[in-house]
């Protein structure tokens, strides 16, 4: 019977404990202006946590708690740790406001702790940035439950209390294709810079003499948005009829009358007059060899023009020089010249 | 002898006295002598160990009929609740009689008793007062003429005119007013006047009043709880104090936000996402921006593509959506941000402007807030001006404010000021290319994040 009426007693003292403690958290005073901004709202990414928080009134602080939660934000309810939170790792990064807090040691997987010596809060606007803290595993809203303590040991009711959502969710994915494109196109002349304006394919030097120098003129116009940009070669022979060949010019050189000379470059030349410099936008140039104004060269398979990111229309002008000796064999003489462009993308 | 007489005696409810003539057989000259003689005796014991035969002698009147006092609150004092409905300060006491005799009144006074010890008897001596209760050294009362509407038939009063000064005695216990003209008062009619700023007991439970009227208004600073003087009319009450009912709601923090790539449900969805649940309702937000065959973005074209959030929170001063991108040159880049050969747009200025065809660039445009729901959604989600200007075709991607899409926390692109329900914001993303946009994917991974401020 006593047994009976002791148990009975004490589960009644337990009962009326519990209502005590709920009326106590309910009187908590509750923290103003909670906020939680995350600096990567990605599931299971590590992100920054900076709570903003404000105090209502100026009990002594000596401990923050911000428990993380996937049930509520109430703090005399059970919290279910969110799955895939960590905030073991949490470092205190900066602080405003109610100042002096350092990492407490009773900082958990998802409860971060931090303390100071007891003061008196001073109701101002303060924030707490936490960097390393692992986002919950699943996209969806979470809760933290925001609890001061006039000491360091979380024991009795907390000052104030305050609750906090906040929520983890995808990212916007953009992806956008832009296509490869190479472009070139090779006439006697190109206006503009459109290669649907290219007109003529032959070059006719006329009658060659050992006298003055024959030259004539094609253009190549060339563009890509290859990221590494694009280089020109040239293929073909020097001017031949049968067996009777003009000598090409190996290396830049100017031209000299009298002499068998085949040669190209791409420059305004002043001797022989013509020729063009490069045109239009962008960063396209000819190579060494063929840059040189009055001087000329062929070596079939050189790269006549380069650049190293991508470009917009180039017009090049490629000048041809032939010379002959006066004892030139006769015949028509004719070389077929190609020009390759290629990418690198 | 005196249980003889007992035996005669009627004790009233209302503690008064009334003799019954014994029924006796004798009828002896000296028991016709003796009788009344022991009558008397035996009643003049009475009178002198009852302090209700005082009634006798100072009573004049009858007991008050329909009396009640009615507090304004039933609340115990020096509880936890100190201000207001429950607290037991500052409480009204409403007292309502029908008088049971035509006089002229000048004097009343009510004596409060402890439930513990006390009783409502007139001129009983048991009255400890009730802890913590008090009327206040100069009480104020209200002497109109009162109206009670809270029956199912209103109820008039009958006003005791103006004129009375009310005090107290013993420390705020006993509540006593007076008027030296008086007014008049009639058999059966009801009156009533109320006590202001009463204090209630800090003892749980039922506590008593003694209501005395006298024809004298220097009667009731004489007064005593035995010894109440000449009064008229009298009456007991019992009052209680209660528990207050206290109510607590809790309403819980909430925010809800989510991205979808689209408000058409996807491929098996039920319905269109209006809420983030059930999620299998959101579309991926997965954008290609581009056009034709390959769907890939050139000059020749701005190509836009939208995504969408959904907001709801109770935020007490609402919620900020912020948006970062992945990439730390701010545009769109094939090379994980280091370089963006489609950059911010408008050169990442805080302010939008036009796109276009041809010159590279990326930006976003946020339209403000639809409601999800036609009856269920609440507030609006306002565009920052930085992203929202008016024209549809302008867009941004600021890259260069103190808080843009490049900082930690990134750049706030739309915001409310107060908690918003199922609200759909629309977020429309446009980029081209220029002729030397070097060939590539480009990508950009772009953040949403919502901030509720509670």
């Amino acid at each position: 019977m006593k047994r009976t009426q002791f148990a009975a007693g004490l589960l009644l003292a337990l009962c009326a404990l519990l209502v005590f403690a709920q009326s106590l958290w309910a009187q908590g005073t509750q923290l103003q202006n909670r906020s939680l901004m995350l600096s990567n709202a990605l599931a299971a990414a590590t992100s920054r946590y900076k709570f903003s928080l404000q105090m209502p009134g100026m009990d002594t602080v000596q401990t923050i708690v911000f428990q993380i939660c996937a049930n509520d934000p109430f703090p005399e309810s059970p919290c279910t740790p969110p799955a895939g939170l960590d905030a073991s790792q949490a470092v205190l990064l900066s602080q405003s406001g109610e100042m002096g807090f350092v990492m407490s040691p009773q900082t958990t997987t998802n409860q971060i702790v931090i303390m100071r010596p007891p003061l008196a809060a001073s109701q101002q606007l303060s924030t707490y940035e936490f960097d390393g803290v692992r986002n919950p595993d699943a996209e969806g809203s979470y809760y933290v439950r925001v609890l001061t303590y006039q000491d360091g040991n979380l024991s009795g009711v907390p000052s104030y209390t305050g609750g906090i959502a906040y929520a983890i969710n995808m990212d916007i994915s953009i992806r956008a294709t832009v296509p490869p494109y190479l472009l070139m196109c090779v006439g006697v002349t190109i206006t503009g810079y459109d290669c649907n304006n290219v007109q003529g394919d032959y070059v006719n030097f006329g009658e060659l003499s050992s006298r003055i120098t024959s030259q004539g003129t094609s253009q190549i116009l060339a563009a890509s948005n290859a990221i590494s940009g694009y280089s020109i070669y040239v293929g073909g022979t020097t001017m031949t009829s049968g067996n009777n060949v003009i000598p090409a010019l190996t290396g830049a050189s100017p031209v000299q009358t009298g002499t068998g000379q085949f040669g190209i470059n791409l420059r305004a030349n002043s001797a022989p007059q013509g020729g063009q410099d490069v045109s239009g936008t962008g960063f396209g140039l000819p190579t060494a060899s063929y840059n040189q104004i009055n001087k000329f060269a062929f070596n079939p398979g050189d790269a006549i023009a380069v650049t190293t990111q991508p470009d917009e229309a180039r017009k090049y002008t490629v000048t041809y020089v032939v010379n002959v000796p006066a004892g030139q064999a006769p015949g028509v003489y004719v070389s077929t010249m190609s020009y390759v462009a290629l990418g690198t993308f | 002898m005196l249980a003889l007489t007992l035996t005669s005696v009627i004790l009233s409810t209302q503690g008064k006295l009334k003799i019954k003539q014994p029924h006796n057989l004798m009828n002896t000259f000296k028991q016709r002598i003796q009788r009344p003689l022991s009558v008397l005796m035996t009643l003049g014991m009475l009178f002198a160990m009852s302090p209700t035969a005082v009634v006798l002698a100072a009573g004049a009147g009858g007991q008050v009929q329909f009396r009640s006092i009615k507090m304004s609150d039933s609340g115990v004092s020096g509880g936890a609740i100190t201000t207001g409905v429950g607290s037991g300060t500052n409480v009204s006491y409403r007292v309502t009689f029908t008088s049971a005799t035509a006089y002229t009144l000048k004097g009343i006074v009510i004596d409060f008793c402890s439930g513990t010890g006390g009783t409502p008897f007139i001129e009983d001596a048991n009255c400890p007062a009730p802890a913590g209760f008090t009327v206040g050294a100069t009480p104020t009362i209200d002497t109109s003429a009162y109206t009670d509407n809270t029956t199912s038939t209103p109820v008039a009063y009958s006003s005791l005119g103006a004129g009375w000064t009310a005090s107290s005695l013993n420390s705020g216990q006993t509540f006593t007013m007076s008027d030296s003209t008086g007014v008049g008062v009639t058999a059966g009619t009801a009156y009533s006047f109320a006590i202001n700023g009463v204090t209630n007991t800090s003892e749980l439970g039922t506590f008593y009043a003694r209501l005395i009227t006298y024809t004298s208004d220097t009667a009731p600073a004489a007064y005593t709880h035995a010894t109440p003087g000449s009064y008229q009319d009298y009456g007991g009450f019992a009052l209680s104090t209660a528990y207050v009912i206290q109510v607590t709601a809790k309403v819980q923090e909430t925010l809800t936000f989510c991205v979808s790539g689209s408000t058409t449900p996807p491929p098996g969805a039920p319905t269109s996402p209006t809420s983030c649940t059930p999620t299998g309702n959101l579309v991926v937000p997965a954008i290609t921006l581009g056009h034709g065959t390959n769907n890939t973005l050139d000059t020749s074209a701005v190509d836009t593509g939208s995504v969408f959030t959904i907001t709801s929170t109770n935020a007490l001063n609402g919620v900020a959506i912020r948006m970062q991108n992945s990439n730390a040159c701010g545009g769109l880049s094939i090379d994980a941000g280091v370089t963006c050969a489609i950059p911010a747009a408008n050169a990442g200025a805080a302010t939008p402007g036009a796109i276009t065809a041809g010159t590279a660039a990326f930006g976003m445009h946020c339209n403000d807030s639809t409601n999800a729901d036609l009856v269920l959604s609440v507030g609006a989600i306002t565009c920052d001006t930085n992203y929202n200007d008016g024209t549809l075709s302008h867009y941004a991607m600021d890259t260069s404010s103190v808080d843009n899409v490049k900082t930690l926390y990134g750049d706030r692109v739309a915001y409310s000021t107060s908690p918003v329900n199922l609200l759909i914001n629309k977020y429309d993303f446009a980029a081209t290319a220029a002729s030397i946009t070097p060939a590539g994917i480009y990508t950009a991974n772009l953040a949403m994040i919502a901030t509720g401020t509670f």
